[in-house]
């Protein structure tokens, strides 16, 4: 696979990552449900391991990460926003640390269920808590406003915060690391309009929605 | 690109370290859990009243002896009461001396300085809005304003 593949699947990644951190995470919310642990728990870490496994190269989800970050630092819906995005951001390095450190890129070692559901409730823990903790760091520290006590005050919160996401990470992710192989290939002249025409879609679909509801 | 495939943490011949990775999580998850319920039982006992500068106030009397305002955020108009009206008569001294501390039932907690108060305001659903920060400072269900004598 050539750099621009590589660069083109991240982007098409990325922006589906963001899309729905944009526009399905605030329905979750408008019907009353956790939904930075669902978009976390379900939706980035599907995104992140069907990447993983269609592009085996390191540096595909932190990059994801940054897209997707982007996407939804420029949806002004749903939240704070810019607490999403160093989130989302801080998610997709930290899901590149973690399986660095637990997995190799083919996944081969992870060969029984008890591997694959135990880095299911590990990972999305981490990545969850650990986007979440970074966020409440960056975020005060953006308005000049950072205090270690608060951080040390909330830690337990945080900590607790993880548990739900623990237990969606046990289904989602052996699901995502058992769908039989991903057999993704397109002739270069389909690629590249699909990808990056997937990705238009993405970003003209949120700025839209932005504009709308902003009009 | 072709990238060697690295063997991955390995504690015991072919054994990983994932279950205990994953164990270890759900030991901290769980312990904090806990934690945080018995905590806000504690917390939520007063649940009509809010401390503000160790003083008692009833929630029902603050909305009573102050008017209104409505100020807009981006997420639309809210109404409440200014938050620097409050805290002026909850026997500060200096007010743009300190940093205030609001914290919330959960155990939730965010500082901001005067300048900040001055442009925020409390709803009756005990709900802080800040418009000009970002809404990780905006707390909901407080129960504490904590004064902090700025150093």
């Amino acid at each position: 696979m050539n750099n621009w593949k590589f660069l083109a699947g991240m982007i098409v990644f990325g922006s589906l990552w963001g899309f729905s951190e944009c526009i399905i995470g605030p329905l979750f919310s408008d019907l009353g449900l956790p939904s930075g642990m669902i978009m976390t728990g379900f939706f980035a870490l599907t995104f992140m391991i069907m990447s993983r496994r269609l592009y085996p190269h390191y540096g595909m989800q932190a990059g994801m990460g940054l897209i997707a970050g982007s996407l939804r630092m420029i949806n002004p819906f749903g939240g704070c926003h810019l607490c999403s995005a160093l989130a989302i951001m801080a998610e997709g390095l930290l899901f590149e640390l973690i399986f660095y450190g637990t997995t190799t890129l083919d996944f081969k070692n992870l060969n029984t269920w008890i591997n694959k559901i135990g880095l299911g409730i590990f990972s999305t823990y981490s990545i969850y808590v650990g986007g979440y903790i970074i966020t409440q760091i960056l975020t005060p520290l953006t308005f000049g406003q950072f205090y270690v006590s608060n951080l040390i005050a909330m830690m337990p919160q945080y900590l607790a915060r993880g548990l739900p996401v623990a237990f969606i990470g046990a289904v989602t992710v052996p699901i995502a690391l058992s769908v039989k192989e991903i057999n993704f290939s397109l002739k270069d002249s389909y690629y590249y309009p699909t990808t990056l025409g997937l990705s238009a879609f993405c970003w003209i679909f949120v700025i839209a929605n932005w504009i709308i509801y902003a009009a | 690109m072709e990238e060697f495939i690295r063997k991955p943490m390995n504690p015991k011949g072919n054994r990983t370290i994932i279950p205990l990775l994953a164990m270890a999580v759900l030991i901290i998850g769980s312990v904090s859990t806990l934690y945080v319920h018995a905590n806000q039982s504690i917390q939520s006992v007063n649940g009509d009243t809010i401390i503000i500068n160790n003083h008692s106030f009833e929630l029902n009397t603050i909305f009573d002896t102050y008017s209104n305002i409505s100020i807009e955020t981006d997420i639309g108009e809210k109404t409440g009461i200014p938050l620097s009206e409050i805290l002026l008569s909850s026997y500060i001294d200096c007010a743009s001396c300190n940093s205030y501390v609001f914290i919330a039932e959960d155990g939730y907690q965010q500082t901001v300085e005067w300048d900040d108060i001055q442009q925020g305001i409390l709803t009756l659903e005990k709900r802080t809005y800040f418009p000009h920060l970002a809404h990780a400072f905006w707390v909901r269900d407080i129960i504490e304003i904590e004064v902090k004598e700025n150093e």
